[in-house]
């Protein structure tokens, strides 16, 4: 499975260092804002969205980071939400409204930044459980197998199956 | 008084009687004529004859005539003398005497003599007795017109006292003092009637003596005094007058008594009497002395005008005193306190009360009682009287005062608040405090001293109320001005910490924002950097200087961030709620580790109400627990936690025994980054004091150096006091 993951952040710095970060072990593209991340999507489509919640500097409500969260959910892609705004009711709502798979304070991060990694590799560890079954599961019913199709085969929002386990 | 003789006597002395002459002079003119021949019978004779003129003839010899005229003019002065044989200047130059009022010349006829004599008999001699009689009936009118001149002259002077001298008892002993000098009596007396006792008293005196000043009063029925006083007549009598029926024991011989008036009333008594001299008085004294009665009644008025006016004045002295007092101070518990006791001492009753009206319980409530030494009885504090019961009700229910000076007697009377305070009450006065129509309570005064409570001290006590009754509805208002300004006040600097929480909040926020989207970027930088580093063959030496570098780099900058997470964190929305601060305490310390060397001892009142407060009360803990751990660090110590309740309000105290702070840093420990610890952020007691302003609490710190140090915090529980989230 191809692990690659899209970076929103309007900073080039932080697309620069998360790129960076990550792309020893995950295909990263990074870009700049909410329509640019819809552009990638429509265009190579994408398995996991790391998100940063202003993007732009006069997005004083991360409007626009929460508007991205809510047409990732509405795709069923997961997303991570990386910000330096790591406010309660915003937390919340990305949580609890767009399921978000984890919401990474940037300032905890830089305690450690392994942490990232450690989520996004969770998250397709995840991904490739679900699409695993998936894949088992449309053999079987190719094979003339009955097939029950169980919303726990669908692979969003994955937070869920991390917090069963 | 001597008067003249009807027939002038004349002493005709010649050594020849001529009785033609003599008989002529007696039967035409009405004389009585003595003839004597020697000159010496006529001295020896002259007392005898007492002669009104004296004819002399200048001839005589034995003696001679010239001797004769003087002996005559010696032995009697006053009888004029005619010469006769001799002529006029004759007689100038050879007798030289005042007395010879005429001359005749031999011959000469009876009627020439008569009409001499007759002449001088009209012109009598300035000594003569005729003058004398005159004279002295002129000076003994002269003496009655000088005595009535110093009669009225004392009279105008007691007029001029009466109406320049204000004060009564002085005035009144100067006209018993003019009654004697007028009538020039023994004693005087001035009785005035005592409305009270119906009994004279003496007010006034002269030469009566001390002892009998000192009791002296006479019934009105029972006194000849009192018989002037019911008739309104003037009664002079003597020992030796029967026109009246003179009272046995009348010890003095006569006295005069007359009525004292004001208008038709007899307001007293003025006498004289004479108890050592055996005279009558005159009516004339009798006048006199009702002039003195009427300067007197004139004098009472005005004394009792100026007394009135004195009264009143030193009543609006009283009442601006007390208007004063009670003004003098906008405190409305000082007030009442003020007013009894000055109140209680000036109408020199045995208790002063004040009570006030509490509508809603439909009482009045007793707030202070002072007896006539300025104790306060305070069993009466707070006693609460029904309205309409007792005087005390009666008078703030209906608004008006109340006299009651026997109040066992008194249906009206409750006898609950004597059983109270064990005291007699005997006499009560009482007047409602009104201001601005409103009853706002009742003053009472109990048990005068002396005598009654009459009309006089209600309109005084109604004055004196009146005063104290807008001075404590100003005291009211102000007060309930000040509570609404206080009340203002607070909203305004809530408004201003909630402002300035908003504010801070606001930018602590921009800033850690900013922080984090920018410097947090270094650590993560540094930390993946280290990572690329690690397979990087490099000398060991140059390894371990890059690790230093980029550690120093690291920690400096996760400084930053710390801070910048703090401040986000402190100043992070934090929804109110109730919560039991006993709960955020523990949470707190769940949170911290408490080391070894410290002993935690928790005083936690089980039974708090709950506190408006959010759970940011818990980072105030942690602050406070985690400064307290730090100055214990070194050499460990006690860390002791407490809530209690304070009235209204909830408190939480920590405390440590650790070193203490200067009292010149004691101060500055809620400042802004002030620390003493080389790692603290240095806003954590800012930060608490700000957040416990917004949350309309407070903290406060106690410390001793080397005796630990107390942090109080402070929160209203009251739920209605929750503040807008």
């Amino acid at each position: 499975m191809r692990k690659r993951v899209l970076v929103v952040d309007d900073v080039p710095d932080w697309r620069a260092q998360l790129q960076s970060i990550l792309k020893g072990e995950f295909e990263v593209i990074t870009v700049d804002s909410y329509q640019a991340a819809i552009e990638v999507i429509r265009d190579r489509g994408a398995e996991l969205v790391i998100v940063d919640l202003r993007l732009s500097p006069t997005d004083e409500e991360n409007r626009q980071g929460m508007d991205l969260l809510k047409l990732l959910a509405e795709h069923r892609i997961n997303a991570i939400v990386l910000t330096g705004y790591p406010e309660h009711e915003l937390q919340e709502e990305a949580e609890e409204k767009y399921k978000i798979f984890d919401f990474i304070d940037k300032s905890v991060l830089a305690q450690n930044f392994q942490k990232l990694r450690d989520v996004v590799r969770e998250a397709f560890k995840l991904l490739e459980g679900k699409e695993k079954e998936k894949s088992e599961a449309i053999q079987a019913a190719r094979a003339g197998r009955p097939v029950f199709f169980p919303d726990e085969l669908s692979s969003w929002p994955l937070r869920k199956y991390r917090d069963n386990k | 008084m001597t008067s003249v003789r009807k027939n002038p006597h004349i002493l005709i002395i010649d050594p020849a009687d001529n009785v033609s002459l003599r008989t002529s002079l007696e039967n035409q003119y009405g004389l009585v004529v003595k003839h004597l021949a020697s000159g010496q019978t006529a001295l020896d004779m002259l007392r005898q004859i007492k002669p009104d003129l004296v004819v002399l003839n200048a001839n005589l010899s034995d003696p001679p005539a010239s001797s004769l005229l003087a002996e005559l003019t010696a032995q009697k002065p006053t009888a004029p003398i005619i010469l006769v044989g001799a002529n006029g200047e004759t007689a100038k130059t050879n007798f030289n005497n005042n007395n010879i009022v005429g001359w005749l010349n031999q011959p000469f006829t009876a009627a020439e003599l008569a009409a001499l004599i007759q002449s001088a008999l009209d012109r009598p001699l300035p000594n003569s007795d005729l003058v004398l009689t005159k004279r002295a009936e002129l000076i003994e009118a002269n003496q009655q017109l000088t005595a009535r001149v110093q009669q009225l002259q004392t009279l105008f002077e007691i007029g001029k006292s009466v109406t320049s001298q204000l004060e009564l008892e002085g005035v009144l002993g100067q006209v018993a003092k003019a009654a004697v000098a007028l009538t020039g009596a023994d004693e005087s007396y001035l009785l005035l009637v005592d409305e009270v006792s119906d009994n004279l008293v003496l007010r006034a005196e002269a030469n009566l003596g001390v002892e009998e000043v000192k009791n002296f009063w006479i019934k009105v029925s029972d006194s000849i005094a009192g018989q002037v006083v019911q008739t309104g007549e003037p009664i002079a009598i003597s020992r030796d007058s029967h026109s009246l029926k003179v009272k046995t024991g009348l010890v003095v011989y006569a006295l005069v008594n007359v009525p004292v008036k004001v208008g038709p009333k007899v307001i007293g008594v003025l006498g004289v009497d004479n108890r050592y001299q055996q005279r009558a008085f005159t009516h004339e004294d009798q006048m006199l002395l009702s002039t003195l009665a009427d300067w007197a009644a004139i004098a009472l008025q005005n004394a009792k005008l100026y007394a009135a006016t004195a009264e009143l004045s030193r009543d609006l002295e009283l009442v601006n005193e007390v208007s004063h007092l009670v003004s003098s101070t906008l405190d409305v518990e000082q007030i009442p306190r003020l007013l009894i006791q000055h109140i209680t001492e000036i109408f020199e009753a045995e208790c002063g009360s004040l009570a006030l009206l509490d509508k809603e319980r439909g009482s009045v409530v007793f707030q202070l009682a002072y007896d006539s030494q300025g104790n306060e009885l305070t069993s009466l504090k707070n006693f609460l009287m029904p309205l309409g019961e007792g005087i005390v009700g009666l008078v703030a229910q209906t608004g008006l005062p109340h006299i009651v000076n026997n109040v066992q007697n008194y249906p009206g009377w409750s006898p609950i608040a004597d059983r109270l305070t064990g005291f007699t009450t005997q006499k009560i006065l009482a007047v409602p405090l009104i201001a601005e129509g409103e009853i706002l309570g009742v003053i009472e005064l109990l048990n005068k001293k002396v005598g009654n409570f009459d009309q006089h001290d209600l309109e005084l006590l109604s004055l004196v109320a009146s005063a104290a009754a807008s001075a404590i509805q100003n005291a009211r208002q102000y007060e309930a001005l000040q509570k609404s300004n206080e009340a203002l006040q607070q909203a305004q600097e809530e408004r201003i910490a909630a402002e300035r929480w908003a504010v801070l909040g606001k930018a602590a926020g921009s800033l850690a924002h900013r922080i984090n989207n920018t410097t947090a970027l270094v650590p993560i930088a540094i930390q993946h950097l280290r990572e690329l580093l690690q397979p990087v063959a490099m000398p060991l030496k140059l390894r371990k200087e890059v690790d230093d570098n980029l550690g120093r780099i690291e920690r400096n900058t996760l400084y930053t961030v710390d801070l910048a997470v703090a401040l986000l964190r402190r100043f992070r929305q934090h929804p109110a709620k109730a919560y039991n601060v006993n709960d955020l305490i523990k949470r707190a310390l769940t949170l911290i580790e408490i080391p070894e060397n410290i002993k935690l001892v928790c005083h936690l009142d089980p039974n708090l109400p709950a506190v408006g407060t959010s759970d940011l009360l818990v980072d105030a803990m942690i602050e406070l627990i985690t400064n307290a751990l730090r100055v214990m660090e070194a050499s460990g110590g006690m860390l002791r936690i407490a809530s209690f309740k304070v009235g209204n309000r909830v408190s939480i105290q920590v405390t440590d025994s650790g070193p203490g702070i200067l009292a010149e840093d004691i101060n500055q420990v809620f400042e802004m980054f002030y620390t003493t610890h080389p790692q603290g952020l240095g806003f954590g007691l800012w930060w608490v004091k700000t957040f416990l302003q917004q949350q309309r609490g407070e903290i406060t710190v106690e410390s001793r150096p080397n005796q630990g140090t107390t942090f109080t915090i402070t929160l209203p529980c009251h739920p209605s006091l929750l503040p807008s989230p």
